[in-house]
């Protein structure tokens, strides 16, 4: 079983005059089993940067972050805001490239494309696929060196309304399917209230604000009354938090 | 399991459709690049001869071709031109490996770029025309003065294009290799390699050009043989087919090694982008 364990994590950045300035503030949190976590929160208050320490990205200042499958370290597989596809390889080439076990990838990266609805387009380059193919391939990518935890960072921000509703039903087949550990970050509620059993809310400062957790039956869909009450009910909160600041 | 139907449109046609239209443009595109070759080769010899026909002492086609033959008969042309490929190829080489471990550095170090950009500016102003004079004075006749000629004239389109290369390595494809835990290895054959391969061959071109340059004033200031040394013996001769027969032999290599080498290397490591 995967986890996500961190405790009082600290992040702190110096600019160029020298003057520290904390974006992360003693973060505690624990993430295990086939759990699907959102971290949402106002911009800045440094959700991608919580993310990318707990890729490795980024260094910490403080505090620890552990990521575990039973007793040795987990896979993790990301997902960004952006595809971040090679633009000179083709979109095989590109699943192969993350690929640490070289054995059986072929089968394991058409399985993917194929669940994106994109396994016809296996030979062709980036540049001649539209933004949300490319942002699917980027998410079979991610899901196609099998790991045991998925971190995503908005993944849907850049596109349209009617893409990121479509890619959202996508990922939530596909995690229904494969059941991995997912820390995801959006400023989006109504994509953390679709997606999430647990949704992380950030404060500005860098703090945990609170957590909320959502016990909705699956597969959802954003106009399920239910949905619609809890991301009402969320965004109440996300006002109270805000006047509060 | 689901195959789910893509909900956006594919911006490009099915692959058999696309690949009926890439060869039709291929084909195209190679049969226009013949024809504007075709004519600017005969537009090129038609001024040529009408600069024959009607200026003054301008040797016609067939004098030159003649005496091009001349010179390949008496073994002058295969001997020369060697000479000066072994010399123009390891003045090259050496420009191609110190230009690249120079131009990393200064895209990989702000230190370093501050402390060489200047003077890898002042290098890529001055005319291959110093560095002959220069590498005469200092090597006086001897296989030393073209090779050195050829490898400074080269050294600064090497060292300022592998540098912009470098520098363009997208710092986010690294992150993301990183997330996934590539390897160094990985990274440098899939990220950075591709990255910099337009530039480099963008290096190679403006290095055999400028180095092709400096080898042929080297030759005729500096050597005793090679094909500058040979053109300068027609043109101290006064015999203007002779120095237009070796002119012809200079063009002909920059021509034939952008277009056979450069050209094919360029459209294979940037097939990406047209693809």
């Amino acid at each position: 079983m995967a986890s996500i364990e961190i405790d009082g994590l600290v992040k702190d950045y110096q600019n160029r005059q020298g003057k520290q300035t904390r974006v992360l503030d003693g973060i505690d949190l624990s993430i295990s089993g086939e759990t699907f976590v959102s971290i949402v929160g106002p911009s800045g208050s440094g959700k991608t940067t919580l993310l990318n320490i707990v890729s490795g990205i980024e260094s910490l200042s403080n505090g620890s972050v552990r990521l575990r499958a039973g007793d040795r370290d987990a896979k993790v597989g990301y997902v960004f805001q952006d595809p971040r596809l090679l633009p000179w390889r083709t979109v095989t080439q590109n699943l192969r490239f993350v690929q640490h076990d070289r054995s059986g990838w072929e089968q394991r990266a058409q399985h993917y494309l194929d669940l994106v609805g994109l396994g016809h387009l296996g030979d062709r380059y980036p540049a001649q696929l539209s933004g949300g193919q490319q942002q699917r391939i980027g998410i079979a990518r991610a899901f196609s060196v099998e790991p045991d935890i998925l971190l995503m960072d908005e993944p849907f921000s850049h596109l349209d309304a009617m893409t990121s509703r479509s890619l959202r039903e996508h990922l939530e087949r596909i995690w229904l399917e494969s059941r991995r550990t997912v820390m995801f970050v959006t400023h989006d509620v109504t994509e953390a209230v679709q997606l999430s059993d647990r949704i992380v809310v950030l404060a500005p400062g860098g703090r945990i604000h609170e957590t909320i957790e959502v016990d909705l039956p699956r597969p959802r869909r954003a106009s399920d009354p239910a949905v619609a009450m809890l991301q009402a009910e969320v965004l109440a909160r996300f006002e109270v938090m805000e006047a509060a600041a | 399991m689901t195959t789910a139907t893509a909900p956006e449109a594919t911006p490009r046609p099915l692959p058999a459709d696309r690949a009926a239209s890439l060869w039709s443009r291929r084909g195209r595109s190679t049969s226009s690049s013949l024809i504007a070759l075709a004519a600017s080769l005969l537009s090129m010899l038609a001024v040529w001869q009408l600069a024959a026909e009607y200026g003054h002492r301008v040797p016609s086609i067939g004098e030159t071709i003649g005496r091009l033959v001349d010179e390949a008969a008496g073994g002058h042309l295969s001997t020369n031109l060697a000479v000066s490929m072994n010399r123009f190829t390891l003045g090259l080489v050496a420009a191609l490996v110190v230009g690249t471990a120079v131009g990393v550095l200064m895209g990989l170090s702000r230190f370093v770029d501050y402390a060489l950009a200047d003077l890898t500016m002042a290098a890529l102003a001055a005319p291959a025309v110093i560095w002959a004079l220069l590498t005469t004075m200092w090597f006086g006749f001897g296989w030393l003065t073209p090779v050195t000629t050829v490898f400074l004239s080269a050294l600064p389109f090497v060292v300022v294009n592998i540098a912009k290369a470098v520098r363009a390595v997208p710092p986010d494809l690294v992150l993301m290799a990183r997330s996934f835990g590539v390897s160094r290895t990985h990274v440098l054959r899939h990220i950075v390699a591709p990255a910099v391969a337009g530039s480099t061959v963008a290096a190679v071109r403006f290095a055999i050009m400028s180095a092709w340059n400096g080898l042929l004033l080297a030759e005729w200031f500096g050597s005793t043989s090679g094909v500058g040394w040979r053109s300068r013996y027609w043109y101290d001769a006064n015999q203007l087919d002779g120095f237009l027969a070796w002119l012809v032999i200079f063009i002909a290599f920059l021509v034939l090694a952008d277009q056979i080498i450069l050209g094919p290397v360029e459209h294979f490591v940037t097939r990406w982008r047209t693809a």
